[in-house]
């Protein structure tokens, strides 16, 4: 294994279904100007990505992933330290004042290897048209329910290697992680 | 009471559907009760016209859940589900009780209440029976409790929205043996009404009876909305294209648009990269909501010369021309692209099934020899549009001799051939709506998906992908193109609307060419592209006022952000006073007053304004 596998395998937790993420941190930023702002942020690719698509890349020296959820509505995943980020921000916003950015501190991210996600998630997670969760596309998202728990199931890079990241109110966390692991033990 | 029975009853009682499970007779003035299973489809048939069906449905095992309409209109994002991705009507727990599947009528109320024994007792009318108290005495067996008045569903119940707020109510629109078909979503108790009010417009003064049909759960409808193209045209469903089943395995993403059922945009996509796709590789678009005609006969160009506002005699065969049918008094019915088959034979190709009906009148009125025969069904058309639309086709297309095109890089803008596209019979014209190079394939039907395959295949090595509706609307309005009731309609003159120069006035005469003379020096307003400060993004009908004045200049007809120009643009209608180019106006953005955005005047087209693009 060389350097730089170890650094991108991902760490599973106890159960071995779920991939740890130290340090990984997820940001909202939204306005008239929310384009600008994640232009400014992480070049011109976040203006050719539509609602639900997401792109890779870094920021400093830290990967990133960008997820555009709306006109003008955005979501950060962040690995590292964000002080580098937070700086950016404030930097950015001198600029771009219609635009509020926060962290994410209500919503939690669930993130399990691609092969689990494509495995379980059909299983138990419910789409609203005309959304599709069959045949998501690598970098692209879709709002669900698992038992009526909202979740948005994000399918893309994660430490280097495809993954399904599930964002959910943090207070969901532990009930959706403890469907997921139920259904994995069961099959 | 049986089928036969019940048409003898009412004269008119249209064919059933399919095999019916159940039908009740609804007496006029009268309410039943009836039961459901989950997957059945319920017909409400408005027998004889004109006449409200108030609903209500209930589910759970002691009917606890029912319809809510608030809970339906903030989950639909509409005053009213209409057949398609928004049909379903939810309860209070925001769980499906039923699905609009079809709907001939289109007009219904989902805001009052249905009618209480109040309602007429305020109007000087005790005692007068009402749709509340009939489904009181209806649903008293399943012991509901009675209510003064239900929040019910009313179908055929002409209410609307005025500018002020108020729900205003009249006349049904509903015709004899117009229907909504709606398929339960789970196990149901309904009521439905024959509306027993016949002291205002609401039933023609006069209620009558309802027919309730009831389909098993295995039969197959398709979601359809009916719309009439005229008065006195029959209905006709939202129809599919030759490329709808390809694109359904792409998206559930769909509209019903001119009578078609079309992508707004596809599943893993959306309206950016599809247009994106568009503006850097080359797209697949389904623009068989376009009507077609055939034109034909020794005074085929004679007619085209009156209707059409181009001057048609200038044509070559295998050359069209986008131009404008007129009313007399200068207002656009309706856009469209004449192509020269032969030198007496003319495609015309539109957006109005009438548009065949008023050419035929024409003809008539000036005893033109020409038929004028609707092609829409036999001829759908797919563009494929993007810089990189002609390499696409370059190894696919053979062309027929007829029009002396041997290449696809031989086929000039507005020229078209005919030939094949990998060994399918298509008619190829470069022509678009995109402001981008591109090119329209005008197919048999049976042929279509055979066509979307090999294009698919074609292209994917280029990043070939169908975008939709909210893609193209984006692409549009960046080239300074028109859209039907937002940039035009019969009351717009083509001066006003931006197409002057569609207008071939040196020719000896033409439908509208008096009123026009008068109107082209100085039309009421002219169109203009907008460039608007900062990233908000301007909606149609908001005002556009000159800097610092509280009066009005214009309107907005459309606004989108533009992402190759990375700035907001609209298109507006303004006063000439205001339309020189460089001119700074302000529109009028949330209530027109709180705040102001700085706009300047630029040519219609933002985008590629010199069109080299598409002559590219």
């Amino acid at each position: 294994m060389t350097n730089q596998e170890a650094e991108t395998t991902p760490v599973l937790d106890s159960n071995q279904i779920f991939i740890n993420l130290p340090q990984y941190q997820l940001w909202d930023f939204a306005g008239v100007d929310g384009l600008h702002f994640a232009k400014t942020l992480v070049g011109d690719a976040a203006g050719k990505i539509a609602a639900f698509q997401s792109i890779e890349t870094t920021f400093g020296e830290y990967p990133c992933s960008l997820l555009r959820l709306g006109e003008g509505n955005f979501r950060i995943g962040l690995h590292g330290d964000s002080g580098a980020f937070e700086d950016a921000i404030i930097s950015t916003l001198s600029t771009y004042r219609r635009v509020w950015v926060r962290r994410c501190e209500g919503i939690s991210a669930i993130a399990f290897l691609d092969s689990a996600g494509l495995d379980l998630l059909p299983k138990i997670a419910i789409t609203k048209l005309p959304y599709r969760l069959a045949g998501l596309a690598l970098n692209c998202a879709v709002p669900a329910r698992i038992t009526g728990i909202s979740v948005l199931i994000w399918r893309h890079p994660l430490l280097g290697n495809t993954a399904f990241e599930l964002h959910t109110a943090a207070r969901d966390t532990e009930a959706v992680k403890a469907k997921v692991w139920a259904l994995d033990k069961f099959f | 009471m049986n089928t036969q029975t019940l048409k003898s009853a009412y004269a008119d009682l249209p064919e059933p559907l399919g095999k019916v499970l159940a039908e009740y007779y609804i007496p006029a003035a009268t309410a039943i009760a009836y039961s459901v299973k989950a997957g059945q489809y319920i017909q409400i048939i408005d027998v004889e016209g004109c006449q409200c069906s108030d609903f209500l449905a209930f589910a759970g095992e002691n009917y606890e859940e029912e319809v809510d309409g608030t809970v339906t209109r903030t989950l639909n994002g509409l005053a009213l589900p209409q057949a398609g991705l928004h049909g379903k009507y939810f309860s209070g727990r925001m769980q499906p009780m039923f699905e609009v599947i079809q709907d001939t009528c289109g007009r219904h109320d989902s805001f009052l209440l249905a009618c209480t024994a109040q309602y007429y007792e305020d109007a000087g009318y005790p005692g007068h029976p009402s749709c509340s108290q009939n489904f009181n005495m209806a649903l008293q067996p399943y012991g509901i409790a009675p209510r003064p008045g239900w929040a019910a569903i009313n179908f055929f119940f002409n209410t609307t929205l005025d500018c002020e707020g108020a729900i205003v109510a009249g006349e049904s629109w509903s015709r004899p043996g117009d229907y909504v078909l709606l398929r339960a979503s789970r196990d149901l108790l309904c009521a439905s009404s024959s509306c027993p009010d016949d002291i205002d417009p609401a039933n023609g003064w006069k209620p009558t009876p309802i027919h309730v049909r009831i389909y098993d759960a295995e039969s197959e409808f398709p979601k359809a909305i009916g719309r009439r193209a005229a008065a006195d045209a029959p209905v006709r469903l939202t129809k599919v294209s030759a490329f709808t089943n390809r694109i359904q395995s792409l998206t559930d993403n769909l509209v019903e648009y001119n009578g078609f059922w079309v992508p707004n945009s596809f599943a893993n996509h959306g309206v950016h990269d599809e247009y994106w796709a568009l503006r850097e590789r080359a797209v697949l678009i389904d623009l068989s909501a376009l009507r077609k005609f055939e034109v034909y006969g020794s005074d085929a160009c004679a007619l085209l010369q009156m209707a059409f506002s181009r001057n048609v005699a200038k044509l070559a065969n295998g050359q069209s021309a986008y131009g404008c049918m007129l009313n007399h008094h200068g207002g656009i019915i309706d856009d469209g692209i004449v192509f020269q088959l032969t030198d007496s034979t003319y495609r015309y190709v539109g957006n109005c099934d009438t548009d065949g009906d008023w050419l035929r009148r024409v003809a008539g009125q000036h005893n033109f020899q020409v038929l004028v025969e609707p092609s829409s069904d036999r001829l759908h058309n797919l563009a494929i549009q993007g810089p990189l639309s002609r390499e696409i086709l370059r190894s696919l297309v053979k062309f027929d001799p007829d029009y002396g095109i041997t290449t696809i890089d031989n086929l000039g803008y507005f020229r078209f051939a005919t030939g094949t596209v990998a060994d399918i019979p298509v008619l190829i014209s470069r022509t678009g709506y995109t402001g981008e190079l591109g090119y329209e394939l005008f197919v048999h039907p049976d042929a279509g998906e055979a066509l979307w395959d090999a294009l698919m295949t074609a292209g994917e090595p280029v990043g070939l992908m169908p975008i939709g509706m909210l893609a193209l609307d984006r692409a549009r309005i960046e080239a300074g193109l028109l859209s039907t009731s937002r940039e035009f309609d019969d009351l717009t003159s083509p001066y006003q609307a931006g197409i002057g120069w569609t207008v071939a006035m040196k020719k000896a005469d033409f439908i509208g060419k008096t009123a026009l003379e008068k109107i082209k020096d100085h039309p009421p307003k002219v169109a203009v592209g907008l460039v608007l400060e900062g990233n908000e993004v301007a909606a149609c009908n908001q005002c556009v006022h000159p800097v610092d004045e509280r009066w009005r200049v214009g309107m907005v007809t459309s606004g989108t952000f533009s992402p190759i120009l990375n700035k907001s643009i609209a298109l507006a209608q303004v006063v000439p006073e205001y339309a020189a180019i460089g001119t700074e106006l302000e529109v009028g953005l949330v209530d027109g007053k709180i705040r102001r955005v700085k706009a300047t005047v630029g040519p219609l087209a933002a985008y590629d304004p010199d069109k080299t693009r598409v002559r590219s």
